[in-house]
């Protein structure tokens, strides 16, 4: 498969201190890829380096040539002054804005007619994140980083957008994404690798490739998952930048 | 309302008490301005020169305001031109505004556009400093996430920027409407043969307060009015996004 993204960070600094401190991530086409850690241990920051939104970091990004890439901030970042149909019509290339691709978007996050003309402070704002994943979804990119897309929701409502964020990967061949989480489940189930970030300052612990196909995950597979997640947290973090754990 | 109208009854019973214990032409009562203003309008006279100063007060504003936002935007957004032009703004707020006046005839004669423009860049400093104060306080978060969707220039001005700044443009607009009218006012008595300005000259040098106090009252109404028919409208339209949130 071809590789879309791979960034390897050396050193990422915040305000003079560490981080972030080895880390590396590859997303082919076509995968689903995890980040998951701790809170506060610099998974949102490293997405903002795999989006090239923050280039303040020592190491390497390499875009593939051509990839378009959208990205999901933790915060839903909507325009507060344009009604959620406009904020996601915006989003798009100027020849695709105006048609029903933001309705249709909308409406597979679950949210009504009614909601869609109104403000982003009209709506609750588990709406308002449902709103910034149709944007990213509607964005058509290559390459989606998501950070904690489904957080705030209910868990029918999160399982059923999980099942929509798996569809639209069967649905475009060649897609791939980097999906920033803390909660290991959704890791377990969505997955094809598993990043796990630890330590201070942050390094890569280790990465778990699930057994099975993703999102069909029974119960064992998925214990099978959260315990090998679980042996890898209590190992001593290792001073190697990439450490891999393969079957 | 109950409580403004009560105001002005308060403010017309003491204009009165304070021209009967005064008596003469120095202080003439409600009634004496009343009839200033009856006899200056049946001639003609007032809405002439009220409709002279009108326009230059809206040519002076629009100038003053389309260029004053164009530099507090740069200054706002671009650290090299507020370090460039600084020192300039500096020095434009405080140059007395007759010296401006005077400098603009000398220079480039008693003329429209002379008075006009010295009008305008008298007002230009307060606009560019509020301005960039509202360009500077730009929601970091909106302004990456334009980066990451791609927005052009013209998307980024219209859809994020000048929303952004429309609190700030509504007090500029108001603070620049009521000084700009000052500022005619003088400009009108240094070296215009019209307008309320020039009027209120002639009543000075015929000690002709009431016709004084008819022109002043005049142009205050007028600008309540556009407050009210004007700009209080278009504010509450531009901020119908602040809904009230709700879980």
């Amino acid at each position: 498969m071809a590789e879309l993204l791979r960034l390897a960070i050396g050193e990422k600094r915040f305000n003079g201190a560490p981080i972030l401190a080895g880390l590396s991530v590859t997303v082919a086409a076509g995968e689903v890829v995890a980040l998951v850690g701790p809170s506060g241990c610099g998974k949102s920051t490293a997405l903002m380096l795999a989006a090239g939104l923050d280039r303040d970091f020592t190491g390497e990004r390499h875009l593939a040539p051509g990839a378009r890439l959208v990205v999901q901030f933790q915060e839903p970042c909507l325009l507060p002054w344009r009604c959620l149909t406009d904020n996601i019509d915006l989003a798009l290339p100027p020849a695709r804005r105006g048609g029903d691709t933001a309705r249709r978007w909308l409406e597979a996050v679950e949210l009504p007619a009614a909601a869609q003309a109104q403000f982003p402070a009209e709506v609750s704002l588990g709406m308002q994140r449902r709103a910034a994943l149709a944007r990213a979804l509607a964005a058509d990119g290559d390459l989606l980083l998501l950070d904690e897309p489904l957080v705030s929701l209910d868990a029918g409502l999160a399982g059923r957008l999980r099942a929509l964020l798996l569809r639209r990967m069967a649905e475009r061949p060649g897609l791939g994404l980097l999906i920033v989480t803390h909660d290991l489940m959704e890791a377990a189930q969505m997955a094809d690798r598993i990043l796990l970030l630890g330590g201070h300052p942050s390094r890569l612990v280790g990465e778990v490739r699930p057994d099975g196909q993703r999102g069909q995950r029974g119960p064992a597979q998925q214990s099978d998952i959260l315990s090998r997640i679980a042996r890898l947290q209590q190992m001593p973090v290792s001073p190697a930048p990439y450490l891999s754990i393969c079957p | 309302m109950a409580r403004a109208g009560l105001s002005i009854l308060l403010i017309l019973l003491v204009w009165q008490g304070a021209a009967l214990a005064v008596g003469g032409p120095t202080l003439p009562g409600p009634g004496a301005v009343v009839a200033a203003l009856a006899r200056e309008a049946a001639s003609g006279q007032l809405f002439l020169h009220l409709g002279v100063t009108l326009v230059r007060v809206a040519a002076a504003f629009v100038l003053a305001l389309s260029i004053g936002t164009a530099l507090g935007i740069a200054m706002g957004r671009s650290p090299v031109i507020d370090g460039l032009l600084g020192p300039w703004l500096m020095l434009a707020l405080n140059v007395p505004a007759l010296v401006v006046i005077v400098l603009s005839y000398v220079w480039f004669g008693l003329t429209e556009a002379a008075a006009i423009a010295a009008v305008a860049v008298n007002k230009i400093p307060n606009v560019v400093v509020q301005v960039r104060a509202g360009a500077r306080c730009l929601d970091p978060a909106l302004s990456r996430m334009a980066d990451a969707y791609g927005f052009g220039r013209a998307d980024r001005l219209r859809h994020l920027l000048l929303p952004h700044l429309t609190p700030y443009l509504f007090a500029a607009a108001r603070n620049g409407l009521s000084l700009v009218w000052k500022i005619v006012l003088v400009v009108e008595l240094l070296g215009r043969g019209n307008g309320v300005g020039f009027k209120i000259h002639l009543a000075f040098q015929m000690f002709d307060v009431a016709t004084l106090l008819a022109y002043t009252l005049s142009f205050v109404a007028v600008a309540q009015a556009l407050e009210l028919a004007l700009v209080a409208p278009l504010e509450r339209r531009a901020g119908r996004w602040r809904g009230v949130a709700h879980g």
